[in-house]
């Protein structure tokens, strides 16, 4: 049910050092959530079922898997990979970690954070951003608040 | 009438990005009888008359149904580009 109340989600910003294949890289950008192992092994699952469909703009990806309760809050994390990791053959840099306890909570979160990353918000212009200039920018997320 | 569903691998983000997207680019196309779900690629409805998904996606599904790839989700133009040739 909808209180019309928002909250806002704060981003967890982090730097990936090193060279690292796309499996270490989800852990990385999905460890700061503490989300369970049952949902970073469903992020894992999806991209190897169904290709890198988390790449969301060349260079970008979102780290995103279903809904699950046992994540306990919604909570994103922006992260910065110093080398290029290759989700079948495909270079990212940029990366958005998503989780949510509900399908309500989820849609919330990626309908603030869907027109943060259209227009001039690709790769290029994202990795030029400071970190205190791309916490600005995703602080604008925020998540209704429950009932 | 077309339906159009778009698709990921969660059913959730990038669908839900991606019918945000259609929606606003079929208003800017002026097309009036349209209607725009999102779900997982596994849960194709029977009354889907296209699919949108990224050109990975593209590539794992199996169906009848024309597909349009994305290159850049986040590309309005390109899915209004794309779009215009199956609006009547």
């Amino acid at each position: 049910m909808s209180t019309g109340k928002f909250r806002t989600i704060d981003p967890i910003l982090i730097h990936l050092k090193g060279p690292m294949d796309w499996r270490e890289c989800v852990h990385q950008v999905l460890e700061p959530l503490h989300v369970p192992e049952a949902y970073e092994k469903a992020v894992k699952d999806q991209i190897e079922a169904y290709g890198p469909y988390c790449i969301l703009r060349p260079g970008m990806a979102l780290i995103h898997g279903p809904a699950m309760r046992d994540c306990r809050k919604a909570g994103m994390t922006v992260a910065v990979s110093e080398s290029p990791v290759f989700f079948d053959g495909k270079s990212v840099t940029f990366f958005i970690g998503l989780c949510a306890p509900t399908p309500l909570q989820y849609m919330n979160v990626i309908r603030h954070l869907s027109p943060l990353l259209r227009g001039k918000y690709d790769t290029a212009y994202l990795m030029t951003c400071s970190d205190e200039e791309l916490l600005t920018h995703f602080r604008k997320v925020n998540e209704e608040e429950d009932a | 009438m077309i339906s159009i569903f778009c698709c990921c691998g969660s059913g959730l983000g990038s669908s839900l990005m991606m019918k945000m997207s259609a929606e606003e680019a079929l208003e800017k196309l002026g097309a009036s009888r349209y209607e725009v779900s999102f779900g997982q690629s596994s849960a194709i409805p029977f009354s889907a008359d296209l699919i949108v998904c990224s050109e990975d996606m593209a590539i794992s599904l199996h169906t009848s149904v024309p597909v349009i790839a994305l290159h850049d989700l986040m590309d309005e133009n390109e899915l209004a580009e794309k779009l215009k040739a199956y609006l009547p």
